[in-house]
């Protein structure tokens, strides 16, 4: 994937490189029937060691780099319409180049150029109604993953099954990125949906029964995802993401929770 | 239809027992109950369905007879109460027709909204993904008609997925592990970890 952003928007679009984005492309790799060929080459990166690599950008991967670049297109907007100009100075010097990674990827699979607009139009008024609740607010989100993961879909049942895994995942994503930021959401005002419900006004208020909800809440999500990765045979990959949705999420969860005990541990909260 | 043992996930030569084992796993794993209200629960019953034939197949192999027996039993029956003041919306519920069901259900006025009304909503909120709405109406469904089952078992379904049991027990390989399976998932996981840093594994 590092491989396929380098090749087709330049060399520093490899810094757009994520977890979130390789799982897409494990998923959406893993319902190709096809067994891919590795090879051993060096990375400009890491130049004295060889590393495995597939030989080919396969379209799926062409694709998870598009969504990359176009999901940081759109984050550099929202950015840039949340904050001052000085405070934005970066993002304003960085929005030339990601403005045409956005329009490159846009020629290249224009329905996901579409969607992603329209994503971006919808998300802001969802974070722009004071009483947004938790299911609307990662409703988009979750939504653009879905459509994400059903994008190489065969078939209906296909489609179906991928775009509630999708869904699921996307929405879990939403929300323990909203947990993981409400310290902060509460020092800059920012929209968060578990301040909206649980009338979060300081650190403190983020009692260990709050903390329980929000763990359930990603749980149900899990749930759902895994009921849905079930239904389908994934020729590729099975198992790696079978134990990415049962394991590494509920890890990220894990680590997410244990840095905000430590933040009380050393006095942050109260 | 596919190779029995193929969709038992179990070895031509594996014991009575072992066959028995595989099919009580995944007849678990894809019963009606684990999707009930799942806007999947249609190809979970495909699958279930699958399942029972191949199980059915195998034992009527083994057992010398060409003919294969009745599949498990086990035809879910999705109908819904039949005393139903929601009739309407329960058909389209069971059409797949979720935001048909929400717009009639918003429409309904709240003075008339009774606890079938919740159980209905949330289960159209549980299709849509909407989880947390859902929950809040069924605990309101449960909360005007405690004695009635089909909201109870919809809520205490949702309870459980809330407590993470389902992906934490499910554990094991879903879908067998072939030799090239195991092979590039070990090497895509490398390529991954090298990619941001680490490595899984040294010598490659």
């Amino acid at each position: 994937m590092c491989r396929a952003l380098a090749k087709e928007y330049g060399v520093f679009a490899k810094f757009l490189l994520s977890y979130d984005f390789a799982f897409l492309g494990i998923v959406l790799l893993g319902t190709n029937k096809e067994c891919f060929g590795f090879c051993r080459r060096r990375c400009r990166f890491n130049p004295f060691k060889k590393c495995n690599m597939l030989c080919k950008t396969p379209d799926e991967l062409e694709f998870t780099a598009a969504a990359s670049v176009v999901s940081a297109f759109y984050k550099l907007k929202d950015d840039l319409s949340d904050g001052s100009f000085f405070k934005t100075l970066p993002q304003r010097l960085l929005y030339p180049f990601f403005k045409r990674y956005n329009k490159k990827a846009s020629v290249k699979f224009p329905p996901l150029a579409e969607k992603a607009e329209a994503f971006y139009f919808a998300h802001q008024s969802v974070e722009q109604s004071a009483n947004a609740g938790i299911d609307r607010s990662a409703d988009e989100t979750a939504k653009m993953l879905g459509f994400m993961f059903a994008f190489f879909a065969e078939n209906e049942k296909e489609g179906r099954i991928l775009e509630r895994l999708g869904y699921c995942i996307g929405k879990w994503v939403y929300l323990i990125d909203a947990y993981d930021d409400i310290d902060d959401d509460i020092k800059t005002g920012c929209f968060n949906c578990f301040i909206n419900k649980y009338g979060i006004k300081s650190p403190a208020d983020i009692s260990a029964e709050v903390r329980g909800e929000i763990n359930e809440i990603l749980n149900m999500c899990i749930s759902e995802a895994d009921a849905a990765f079930e239904l389908l045979d994934f020729y590729n990959f099975g198992s790696i993401i079978r134990n990415i949705i049962c394991l590494g999420l509920e890890s990220v969860r894990e680590q997410t929770e244990k840095k905000k005990l430590e933040k009380k541990g050393n006095g942050k909260l109260k | 239809m596919n190779d029995p043992y193929e969709v038992l996930g179990v070895d031509r030569n594996a014991t009575d027992d072992q066959i028995k084992s595989a099919y009580r796993e995944l007849a678990r794993k894809y019963h009606p109950d684990s999707y009930n209200g799942n806007p999947l629960s249609d190809l979970a019953a495909e699958k279930m369905k699958e399942i029972n034939e191949a199980y059915d197949a195998i034992i009527a192999q083994r057992k010398g007879s060409g003919a294969s027996g009745s599949a498990g039993g086990t035809a879910y029956n999705g109908s819904y109460n039949q005393n139903s003041g929601f009739a309407d919306i329960r058909a389209i519920i069971s059409q797949g027709r979720f935001e048909d069901a929400q717009v009639l259900l918003d429409g309904i006025p709240p003075e008339k909204r009774n606890a079938e009304w919740y159980f209905l909503n949330g289960s159209v909120l549980y299709r849509r993904g909407w989880f947390e709405d859902a929950y809040t109406s069924y605990a309101t469904a449960c909360r005007m008609d405690p004695q009635n089952a089909e909201y109870r078992a919809a809520m205490n379904q949702m309870k459980y997925k809330r407590s993470g049991q389902p992906y934490r027990t499910a554990g094991g390989n879903a879908n067998g592990c072939s030799a090239c399976d195991v092979c590039s998932s070990l090497v895509c996981a490398d390529c991954c970890c090298e990619c941001m840093g680490g490595d899984l594994i040294p010598c490659c």
